[in-house]
């Protein structure tokens, strides 16, 4: 049967895409998906982050109600006198309050070295 | 989406830009896998190498997505993207650069549509990179059903099925498809003949 140029346009045509765009000359499928979620991760606008000043005076905030807490509801006497679950409760809540700031100063320094 | 429309390549840019996620995927299904293969071959089929350099060139092209101005098709200015990053990549690893001397056979226009092409032909890397670029510059439904019914090899009934189309009505889109990209290869080989 003698081939029209339709036949050898057909014929040369799949030759060139399987030298061209064989499955050897594309990305392995878990090499694409990675990729894929690479490029999405880099293009998904980052959300607005919480101001450093904002937290910074937020961390204030809670230091001073720390202090203000221990001031009012612990004294050194009653730890070391009678140490009883309610002041230990205050103690621990004063204590956890006075650490804020310091988490939120973690906070702001990590940003600025962007861990 | 028409990508053989040069201001619809700069609005997928502009949106990529912006940060659009499905924009990204439209690229990614459009692009991706053809700028592989351009880097792929460029690098003398060295898998490991052409995966870095791929990666690189499309988050390259993804943080400079903004500065396309749609002055040249999209692809070609991925392209573009691609050989600064293998020359980078060349000069970082010490691999020697390309001498890149086979120059595009007039054969290939001659007998593409008269008789078989001579295996070197089709295997020469100019070859091989020119069909990359024509067959992505294509419209998307040339391009899908080409690369289905000759890379994956599917039944035309498949594709019919894939694309939504009557078996007659996908017969006829292969047929101009196959004539479209014997045109852009004309077109690139032109091209390729003035530089």
């Amino acid at each position: 049967m003698v081939k029209t140029n339709e036949d050898h346009l057909e014929e040369n045509t799949k030759r060139l895409l399987r030298a061209a765009l064989g499955s050897e000359a594309r990305p392995s499928p878990k090499v694409r998906s990675r990729t894929l979620a690479l490029l999405s991760r880099q293009v998904r606008p980052k959300k607005p982050a919480f101001p450093d000043a904002a937290l910074a005076f937020l961390g204030c905030l809670a230091f001073i109600g720390a202090v203000w807490f221990a001031g009012r509801y612990v004294s050194l006497d009653s730890i070391t006198a009678t140490l009883s679950s309610s002041h230990l409760l205050a103690f621990v809540l004063a204590l956890n309050l006075a650490v804020i700031p310091f988490a939120g100063l973690v906070i702001i320094m990590r940003r600025k070295t962007d861990v | 989406m028409d990508n053989t429309n040069p201001s619809s390549d700069t609005r997928l840019a502009k949106r990529v830009a912006a940060g659009n996620e499905e924009a990204l995927q439209v690229f990614f299904e459009r692009y991706a896998d053809p700028l592989f293969a351009f880097i792929f071959h460029h690098l003398d089929s060295a898998r490991e190498d052409a995966e870095e350099v791929w990666q690189t060139t499309l988050l390259a092209a993804m943080h400079s997505a903004s500065a396309f101005s749609g002055e040249s098709r999209l692809f070609t200015w991925l392209c573009a993207i691609a050989r600064h990053k293998i020359t980078d990549f060349r000069r970082r690893t010490g691999k020697p650069t390309d001498v890149f001397s086979d120059v595009p056979s007039q054969q290939l226009l001659q007998l593409m549509a008269t008789s078989p092409l001579p295996e070197d032909v089709v295997l020469q890397r100019t070859t091989r990179i020119l069909v990359v670029k024509a067959l992505a510059t294509l419209p998307d439904d040339y391009r899908s059903a080409l690369l289905a019914r000759y890379v994956d090899e599917l039944p035309v009934t498949e594709i019919s099925s894939m694309l939504g189309r009557s078996y007659k009505a996908t017969e006829s889109l292969l047929s101009r498809a196959r004539e479209a990209l014997r045109q852009r290869l004309e077109h690139l080989e032109e091209k390729h003949g003035e530089n």
